[in-house]
């Protein structure tokens, strides 16, 4: 497929990955245009308005499939390179948390042309789909020799561990000087120790050697004044012996590395897959430019599947748990479900990227309004917790089976076309037949399900819920993700702020961190979304708290009055954030979990904003997927720094990003 | 022995100590860790603690212990300890009472848990060692101070 727009009618159709779209409406569905240019408005409320109907209400959906279903959001016809926060897109059915993919292009650091990649979560029900279409073997590694530039220390440096006494001698000189209680005798003995050793080295070592003696002495020549008693320099100005890094030096040596060896014969219709250890992509951040050479990836916990979809495409995927995992390889929470599909190096894959998904039985085409629906219901009751009341649960589970009644019909619809079918063909033919039944079944779904979520929340039906002030299926862009709106605050978000009172909802940065922040997006960024950013970087295999529990997914927010301490981002009208439909809350830190493991509890946490407006200070958490986005609807109403210096600097990335004000008051008047 | 102070406070002389270690000395080792039970009394996590922390006691709401527990972090290309400040960001310990037992701090949490803080094992001191050479031989003086602010909801920038 090309990189051409995608800003086309969709239809209840779906698209086999790299192939013809296939007719799969229902049986009497007419031959329809395979796109069409429908101009810039692809909301879902235009769309509504449109034919007539309130946003979201049922007459706008057709369950026959022959009136045209528009993009929510078409794939983009181009992706900015080295763009940290991506371009979100919303995709059809119900295969991905939040029906939300984010794709982006990292510039390569070799210049060879961006490589992009496309991010999701895969929901758990759709987990089982993207399993069957693969043939997993464990990675087999075969050795092979490579010549490889490596950087490293000089086998001198190692055996004498110069420079871990040089290290030594640091790290005293400056726990003493903080304290200010003078250096100690040992300190100095071990500076002696480490000159009179490189003394002896000086000029009769190789010239590599020399260099690094030199580049140790002249380190010893920055520590030498900070001996002497007399030695007053301030610790934070210039006292602190700075940074000393390791001497390295680079050659080329031939070590033998292991590489995965060939895949063994995979059954017909399957795609290749080996397990391995899992991954972090390890983008950089060079500037405010995200870079990635399509390789180059750090350990994490548990494992993950690599999938060669052909044409130098793959599949990385970090499984939920299931009973077929070991407990020690099941990936961290926050990182449970992702998926990325990565593109060869070179621009224009956006469209295809999607479109491989289609390889993985999952949908692979935009979201349609009706989708759009699907997914704005399921947020709301998971955010207003309606899935307690047992006619929603009850709602939830017919809406399952109308999926598998829907199989059936269009099974017997088609079964005449499996008897032509070789055997290669079958699985393909089962997965294209389980994508169309589950189109076909979701305005059914969305029908049973806005019903059931009418009447719990107190609505005379869907309709009427439909036609209500706060219900409005359009989802948000915000900063590099889309977020859905609940109904219950968006009607009524002047509500919600009068009942915190003067409380507000702040987050507390440091330093230059609000301005790193406008400059990388302009974006309060959760750490995963950091991670693919190139904004931070995890280390090690050992995961943080919040990655075990899965609330490194979430940014964390504090309700109360805002502290004497330090810069912070303020919002003084806790409704317009609250009025997401994706935040959730504790009284006390819970290290922002998410799920019920990794040593912390759930229990506690609410989504009810009365309950959150009645906390004051403490450690409370509010967290909201994703992120923020700083300079956009959601941006604070303050920002709090320390200090002229760092106002100057907050103020002048805004100037840079081209922001003149936020939350609709000057930029001048808001930074503080 | 267990002895609740007075008014169900806490022990700041205790907090230092522990958190410092044997680094009242001539070099700093040694630490502190903080192990968080459940309601049941079985311990779910443990992590190694910075050398620093910050008490809030506002009139209206109960006092909140501010700590940086250390995730673990990695070696850099050279070998040297290098830790994600995002990974060690500032937490908050809002707690109901304080009492110390046997020369450990605990904290009765507001969410049924119980914090206590004790002396580092041989594991956690090592994580502790590593976590010093980087503060103090490679950090610059002003992320070091911004560090001891404990006022950090997420970190951006430098070692991000």
């Amino acid at each position: 497929m090309g990189s051409g727009s995608k800003k086309h009618v969709e239809y209840f159709t779906v698209q086999p990955a790299g192939g013809q779209a296939t007719q799969t409406a229902a049986a009497d569905a007419q031959a329809v245009p395979a796109a069409e240019d429908t101009g810039s408005d692809t909301s879902v409320a235009a769309a509504a308005e449109a034919d007539g109907q309130p946003s979201g209400a049922g007459g706008d959906i057709d369950t026959a499939g022959q009136q045209p279903l528009q993009a929510v959001t078409p794939v983009p016809d181009e992706l900015q390179a080295g763009a940290p926060t991506g371009e979100p897109l919303l995709v059809g059915g119900a295969d991905l948390q939040d029906s939300m993919a984010t794709l982006v292009a990292y510039q390569h650091p070799d210049g060879d042309g961006p490589v992009e990649v496309l991010h999701a979560r895969v929901e758990e029900d759709a987990q089982s789909k993207l399993l069957e279409a693969v043939a997993l073997s464990d990675e087999k590694l075969i050795p092979v020799a490579v010549d490889k530039q490596v950087n490293g220390r000089l086998p001198v440096d190692e055996n004498r561990q110069l420079y871990e006494q040089l290290e030594t001698v640091v790290k005293s000189v400056n726990y003493h000087l903080k304290k200010q209680d003078g250096i100690p005798e040992h300190t100095r003995e071990n500076f002696h120790e480490l000159a009179a050793e490189l003394e002896e080295l000086d000029g009769q070592v190789t010239d590599a050697e020399q260099a690094m003696v030199e580049d140790y002495q002249a380190g010893l020549e920055q520590i030498e004044p900070r001996l002497d008693p007399d030695f007053d320099v301030p610790y934070q100005d210039g006292g602190k012996v700075g940074w000393l890094a390791p001497h390295e030096t680079t050659s080329t040596v031939t070590v033998t590395e292991h590489v995965p060896a060939p895949s063994e014969e995979v059954p017909e219709g399957l795609l290749p897959a080996t397990v391995r250890s899992a991954t972090r992509l390890d983008a950089e951040l060079d500037g405010n430019v995200a870079c990635w050479d399509g390789h180059k990836r750090s350990e994490t916990d548990g494992i993950e599947y690599a999938v060669d979809l052909g044409g130098g495409f793959e599949a990385v995927y970090r499984p939920r748990w299931t009973d077929a995992i070991d407990a020690s390889d099941k990936p961290a929470a926050g990182q449970r479900g992702h998926l990325e599909v990565v593109a060869p190096a070179g621009g224009g894959n956006a469209d295809e990227l999607v479109d491989r998904l289609g390889q993985l039985n999952l949908v692979n085409r935009p979201m349609n309004r009706s989708e759009a629906e699907w997914a704005y219901l399921k947020r709301n009751i998971w955010a207003q917790q309606l899935d307690t009341d047992p006619q929603v649960a009850q709602a939830l589970e017919s809406a399952k089976a109308l999926a598998d009644t829907h199989t059936e019909l269009v099974f017997n619809q088609r079964a005449d076309q499996a008897t032509q079918l070789a055997d290669g063909e079958l699985a393909g033919f089962a997965r294209d037949i389980r994508l169309e039944a589950e189109a076909r079944a979701l305005p059914d779904q969305v029908r049973v399900v806005r019903e059931a979520a009418a009447a719990s929340a107190g609505y005379k039906n869907g309709q009427a819920l439909a036609g209500s002030a706060g219900y409005d299926p359009t989802p948000r862009r915000s900063g590099g993700w889309f977020v859905f709106d609940r109904w219950d605050v968006a009607g009524n978000p002047d509500g919600c702020t009068d009942s915190f009172d003067d409380k507000v909802l702040y987050h507390r940065v440091t330093g230059n961190n609000p301005a790193e922040m406008i400059n990388n997006g302009g974006v309060l960024a959760c750490t995963e979304r950091r991670r693919t950013m190139g904004t931070a970087k995890g280390l090690g295999k050992s995961e943080s708290s919040d990655v075990k529990t899965g609330g490194s997914q979430a940014v964390d927010l504090r309700v109360g009055t805002p502290s004497s301490h330090g810069c912070q981002l303020v919002w003084d009208d806790p409704g317009r954030l609250l009025r997401r439909a994706d935040w959730y809350a504790y009284p006390n830190d819970h290290f922002a979990a998410a799920v019920d493991e990794g040593g912390h509890t759930t229990s506690g946490q609410t989504r009810n904003p009365t309950e959150v407006a009645g906390w004051s200070g403490g450690s409370n958490e509010v967290l909201f997927r994703n992120g923020i986005d700083l300079t956009g609807a959601e941006a604070p109403d303050r920002i709090i720094t320390k200090g002229s210096s760092q106002r100057e600097s907050v103020l002048g990335a805004l100037k840079n990003q081209g922001v003149t004000h936020l939350a609709g008051r000057p930029i001048e008047e808001a930074v503080q | 022995m267990t002895t609740p102070s007075a008014d169900g406070g806490l022990d700041e002389q205790l907090l230092t100590q522990l958190l410092e270690g044997q680094a009242g000395g001539a070099e700093p080792a040694g630490g502190a860790v903080l192990e968080v039970a459940g309601p049941d009394g079985a311990v779910q996590r443990v992590w190694p603690l910075a050398r620093h922390y910050r008490l809030e006691q506002p009139a209206d709401s109960p006092p909140t212990l501010w700590l940086r527990p250390i995730v673990a972090g990695g070696r850099d290309a050279a070998g040297r300890p290098v830790f994600s400040l995002s990974d060690c960001r500032s937490r908050g310990l809002t707690y109901r009472r304080a009492h110390t037992d046997r020369g450990r701090l605990v904290l009765e949490l507001g969410s049924g848990q119980t914090a206590t803080l004790r002396p580092a094992g041989p594991a956690a001191c090592e994580q502790l060692a590593a976590w010093d050479a980087f503060v103090l031989a490679r950090l610059p003086a002003g992320i070091e101070a911004q560090l001891e602010q404990l006022a950090d909801d997420s970190w951006h920038g430098p070692f991000a």
